[in-house]
């Protein structure tokens, strides 16, 4: 079959490899009809994350029909259409059983390896490092998925691919993300970060009871999107003084009751300040670039959250803990409980209260996929979601 | 089968150093004393030239290595003797009397010295493969984990010794002799068997349960694990708990490369695939998947009547169901 591989910087090849098969009780095999990029292969790509190999298969956003199903998966049968979570979660575990998925403690192979990292080990995910598991990830033909009878939710089949693929990672990463800021009437939520996280955060934070969003972005299009799908007002950051400044004057003095950082690690900042920060990744004295958790720490309103949703993978510099400390605030953060949010969220587009497919800019062929990861990453045509197809 | 066993000679050599050892402790302390009390004298009957202050500094040295020696025997003082040994040596080289009988004396001393190296570094060698510096050298190892299953469940699976190789990849077999003893067998390079017998030294149902290898294993070690139910209904916590000597050798080297840089990190994950068997039924693995590394083998691919072609030659690790459904109770 074919499937994108990773070999290093930049380097994204469609090679031609074996087809996955069963290799325990509770696994099945999903042909994949749809598959997107997601902003976090973009670390991958980028280099950022360690305990990558050449020839690892990437993707964790997918969709497909079940081919195959092991012994012990009673729930789910060849030919169930169905959208696979990006975490692997078994469902027996403490974790697994108080819904909070992505912190599984069965489904990591290598769990010594983020041990050592994080002191304990989070879920697998497909096709993202051996660090979490080493799994072969979708954006291929076929894909194995451990845990059958746990994640993937099964979809009536007169509902396109497009409308249900972001079920499998960035829909319910957004609506956590949203969902984590304890979202009161009359809250004002600023989001750092128009990508499509942030596009589905800024949307599930009204569907969540917001009165008023702030999108920060810099790309005139991310920030227009955010404004025309969802109803948010915008700051775009290199038109501004400062983001912070612009958002007192915003909320009357007081800051936003709410921050969502879904930038992450690859930060980007204007000006000097970014300077410091990328330099000191450069010179791997600092792992991440904190930039925009700076600024939304800085930002919140005293005794607000403070909702971190972008990937960070390692260590930080200069963080505000006194801001944090003195202002009462609460930081709640996590990889999305995928399994947590698929059926509610499924039944929110089903009543059209959402159509996720607004995300999409650009489809194109698997074998397209090099190119795909260049134009996303480079925001290139206005680029904001690509999906390919096998 | 090729194994190693330590056998009566070896343990007679062993003793023999220790006896030795014990004797150059001694020896040491009474040189000292004399270097330290009757400067002069040594000077004059070893050939040195008259320096008071050097050689009660040797002295000093001689008796604090002979204490040393008695208190910590092992390797490493006495190889610390060997080191001082040299000291001396270069010292009579470089500060004898420039007179004949100077020279002289300082040659017998030189002679006498070397017979002595000779003596500590063989004593050296030996320490290193005593049974009591290797008492000293046994490395324990913990490790902890919480499963989500009551404690009578876990410990009927490890009671049975036949599952362990199920969550011990190193382990090849298990096997009952009798309701006590069992022998173990660990795969090994080079087509090289590991066996020892093992018997069960501490039994409390559902609560903890003990083994040591017995006398005459290659390694020999202590095993346990415990059971205790944790707090608020969330299962078992389960501690397992290892104690072996490192063997030198090819089995040491096996030993080695097979716990790895970091004992603790083996053990922890031994108990982290317990804990996958028991609570979901089988162990995260990615071995055997695809990989942008592999060349294709073109099995299960589509074919053109759109059925899926399957693999029927899968590896089926039996069920926990089945597994549990074996087991005897209590």
């Amino acid at each position: 079959m074919k499937a994108a591989c990773w070999f290093g910087v930049n380097d994204v090849r469609v090679e031609e490899v074996p087809d996955p098969q069963i290799l325990n009780p509770r696994d099945a095999i999903v042909r994949v009809t749809s598959t997107a990029i997601c902003g976090s292969d973009l670390h991958l790509y980028d280099g950022f994350i360690p305990t990558m190999e050449g020839g690892d298969i990437l993707g964790h956003e997918f969709m497909g029909e079940v081919v195959e199903v092991g012994p012990s998966v009673k729930n789910l049968k060849a030919g169930d259409r169905v959208v696979v979570p990006f975490p692997i979660a078994c469902g027996n575990c403490f974790f697994c059983q108080q819904s909070m998925y992505s912190c599984c403690e069965n489904s990591n192979p290598n769990a010594s390896l983020a041990a050592t990292l994080f002191g304990y080990s989070p879920a697998g995910i497909f096709g993202y490092s051996h660090m979490l598991g080493g799994y072969a990830g979708g954006q291929a033909e076929y894909v194995r998925v451990p845990f059958a009878d746990v994640g993937p939710l099964k979809i009536s089949n007169g509902i396109s691919d497009e409308m249900v693929l972001f079920l499998s990672d960035i829909f319910p990463t957004g609506y956590m993300a949203a969902e984590n800021c304890d979202i009161k009437p009359g809250d004002t939520v600023a989001v750092w970060g128009c990508g499509p996280v942030g596009q589905f955060c800024i949307a599930s934070a009204f569907l969540l009871g917001a009165e008023r969003v702030i999108a920060i972005d810099r790309f005139p299009e991310r920030l227009r999107m955010a404004k025309e799908m969802s109803g948010a007002e915008t700051i775009n950051y290199e038109q501004v003084d400062g983001v912070i400044e612009a958002l007192q004057e915003m909320t009357g003095g007081r800051g936003p009751d709410a921050c969502v950082d879904a930038v992450g690690m690859e930060a980007h900042a204007h000006g000097f300040h970014g300077m410091y920060d990328k330099v000191k990744t450069m010179a791997f004295m600092e792992t991440d670039r904190p930039y925009a958790l700076r600024e939304a720490i800085m930002a919140c309103r005293k005794g607000g959250v403070v909702s971190v949703v972008g990937v960070y993978g390692g260590i930080i510099d200069k963080f505000p803990v006194g801001a944090l400390m003195n202002k009462g605030l609460t930081i709640r953060a996590g990889q999305a409980h995928v399994h947590r949010y698929m059926k509610r969220l499924f039944e929110h587009i089903e009543r059209e209260e959402i159509n996720p497919a607004f995300v999409i800019t650009h489809k194109l062929p698997l074998g397209q996929a090099p190119l795909a990861y260049d134009m996303f990453k480079n925001k290139q045509d206005e680029c904001v979601k690509v999906v390919l197809q096998p | 089968m090729a194994s190693i066993r330590r056998n009566t000679a070896s343990r007679k050599i062993a003793k023999a150093g220790e006896q030795l050892s014990f004797g150059l402790g001694c020896a040491s302390i009474g040189l000292g004393l004399v270097e330290l009390l009757a400067p002069r004298r040594v000077a004059n009957a070893t050939g040195l030239q008259q320096r008071p202050a050097l050689i009660r500094s040797l002295g000093v040295r001689e008796i604090v290595t002979g204490i040393a020696l008695l208190r910590k025997p092992g390797p490493f003082w006495l190889w610390g003797r060997v080191v001082g040994d040299l000291m001396d040596l270069a010292v009579l080289r470089t500060t004898h009397r420039p007179t004949i009988g100077g020279v002289r004396r300082a040659e017998g001393t030189r002679r006498v010295v070397l017979g002595a190296t000779a003596v500590d570094l063989c004593a050296a060698v030996i320490a290193l493969g005593s049974p009591r510096y290797q008492r000293a050298a046994a490395r324990e190892v913990r490790a902890t984990v919480t499963i989500n299953r009551p404690a009578h469940e876990l410990y009927a699976f490890w009671r049975d010794l036949r599952n362990l190789p199920n969550i011990m990849p190193h382990l090849d077999s298990v096997e009952i002799l009798d309701d006590r003893l069992s022998r173990w067998r660990a795969k090994a390079p080079a087509g090289m068997h590991l066996s020892w017998d093992a018997q069960i030294v501490d039994d409390v149902a559902n609560r903890r349960i003990a083994w040591a290898s017995m006398p005459g294993a290659d390694v020999q070690h202590l095993g346990s694990v415990h059971f205790q139910p944790a707090p608020g209904d969330r299962g078992t916590y389960v501690t397992a708990q290892f104690r072996y000597v490192p063997p030198a050798g090819r089995v040491g080297a096996f030993i080695a490369k097979t716990m790895g840089a970091s004992p603790e990190q083996r053990l922890h994950d031994d108990l982290r695939r317990f804990k996958q068997f028991m609570e979901t039924g089988e162990i995260a693995t990615t071995y055997g998947q695809t990989s942008g590394r592999l060349k294709p083998t073109g099995r299960g691919k589509m074919k053109s009547n759109g059925h899926w072609q399957g693999h029927h030659d899968v590896h089926d690790p039996s069920s926990k169901a089945d597994l549990l459904a074996n087991l005897t109770p209590g």
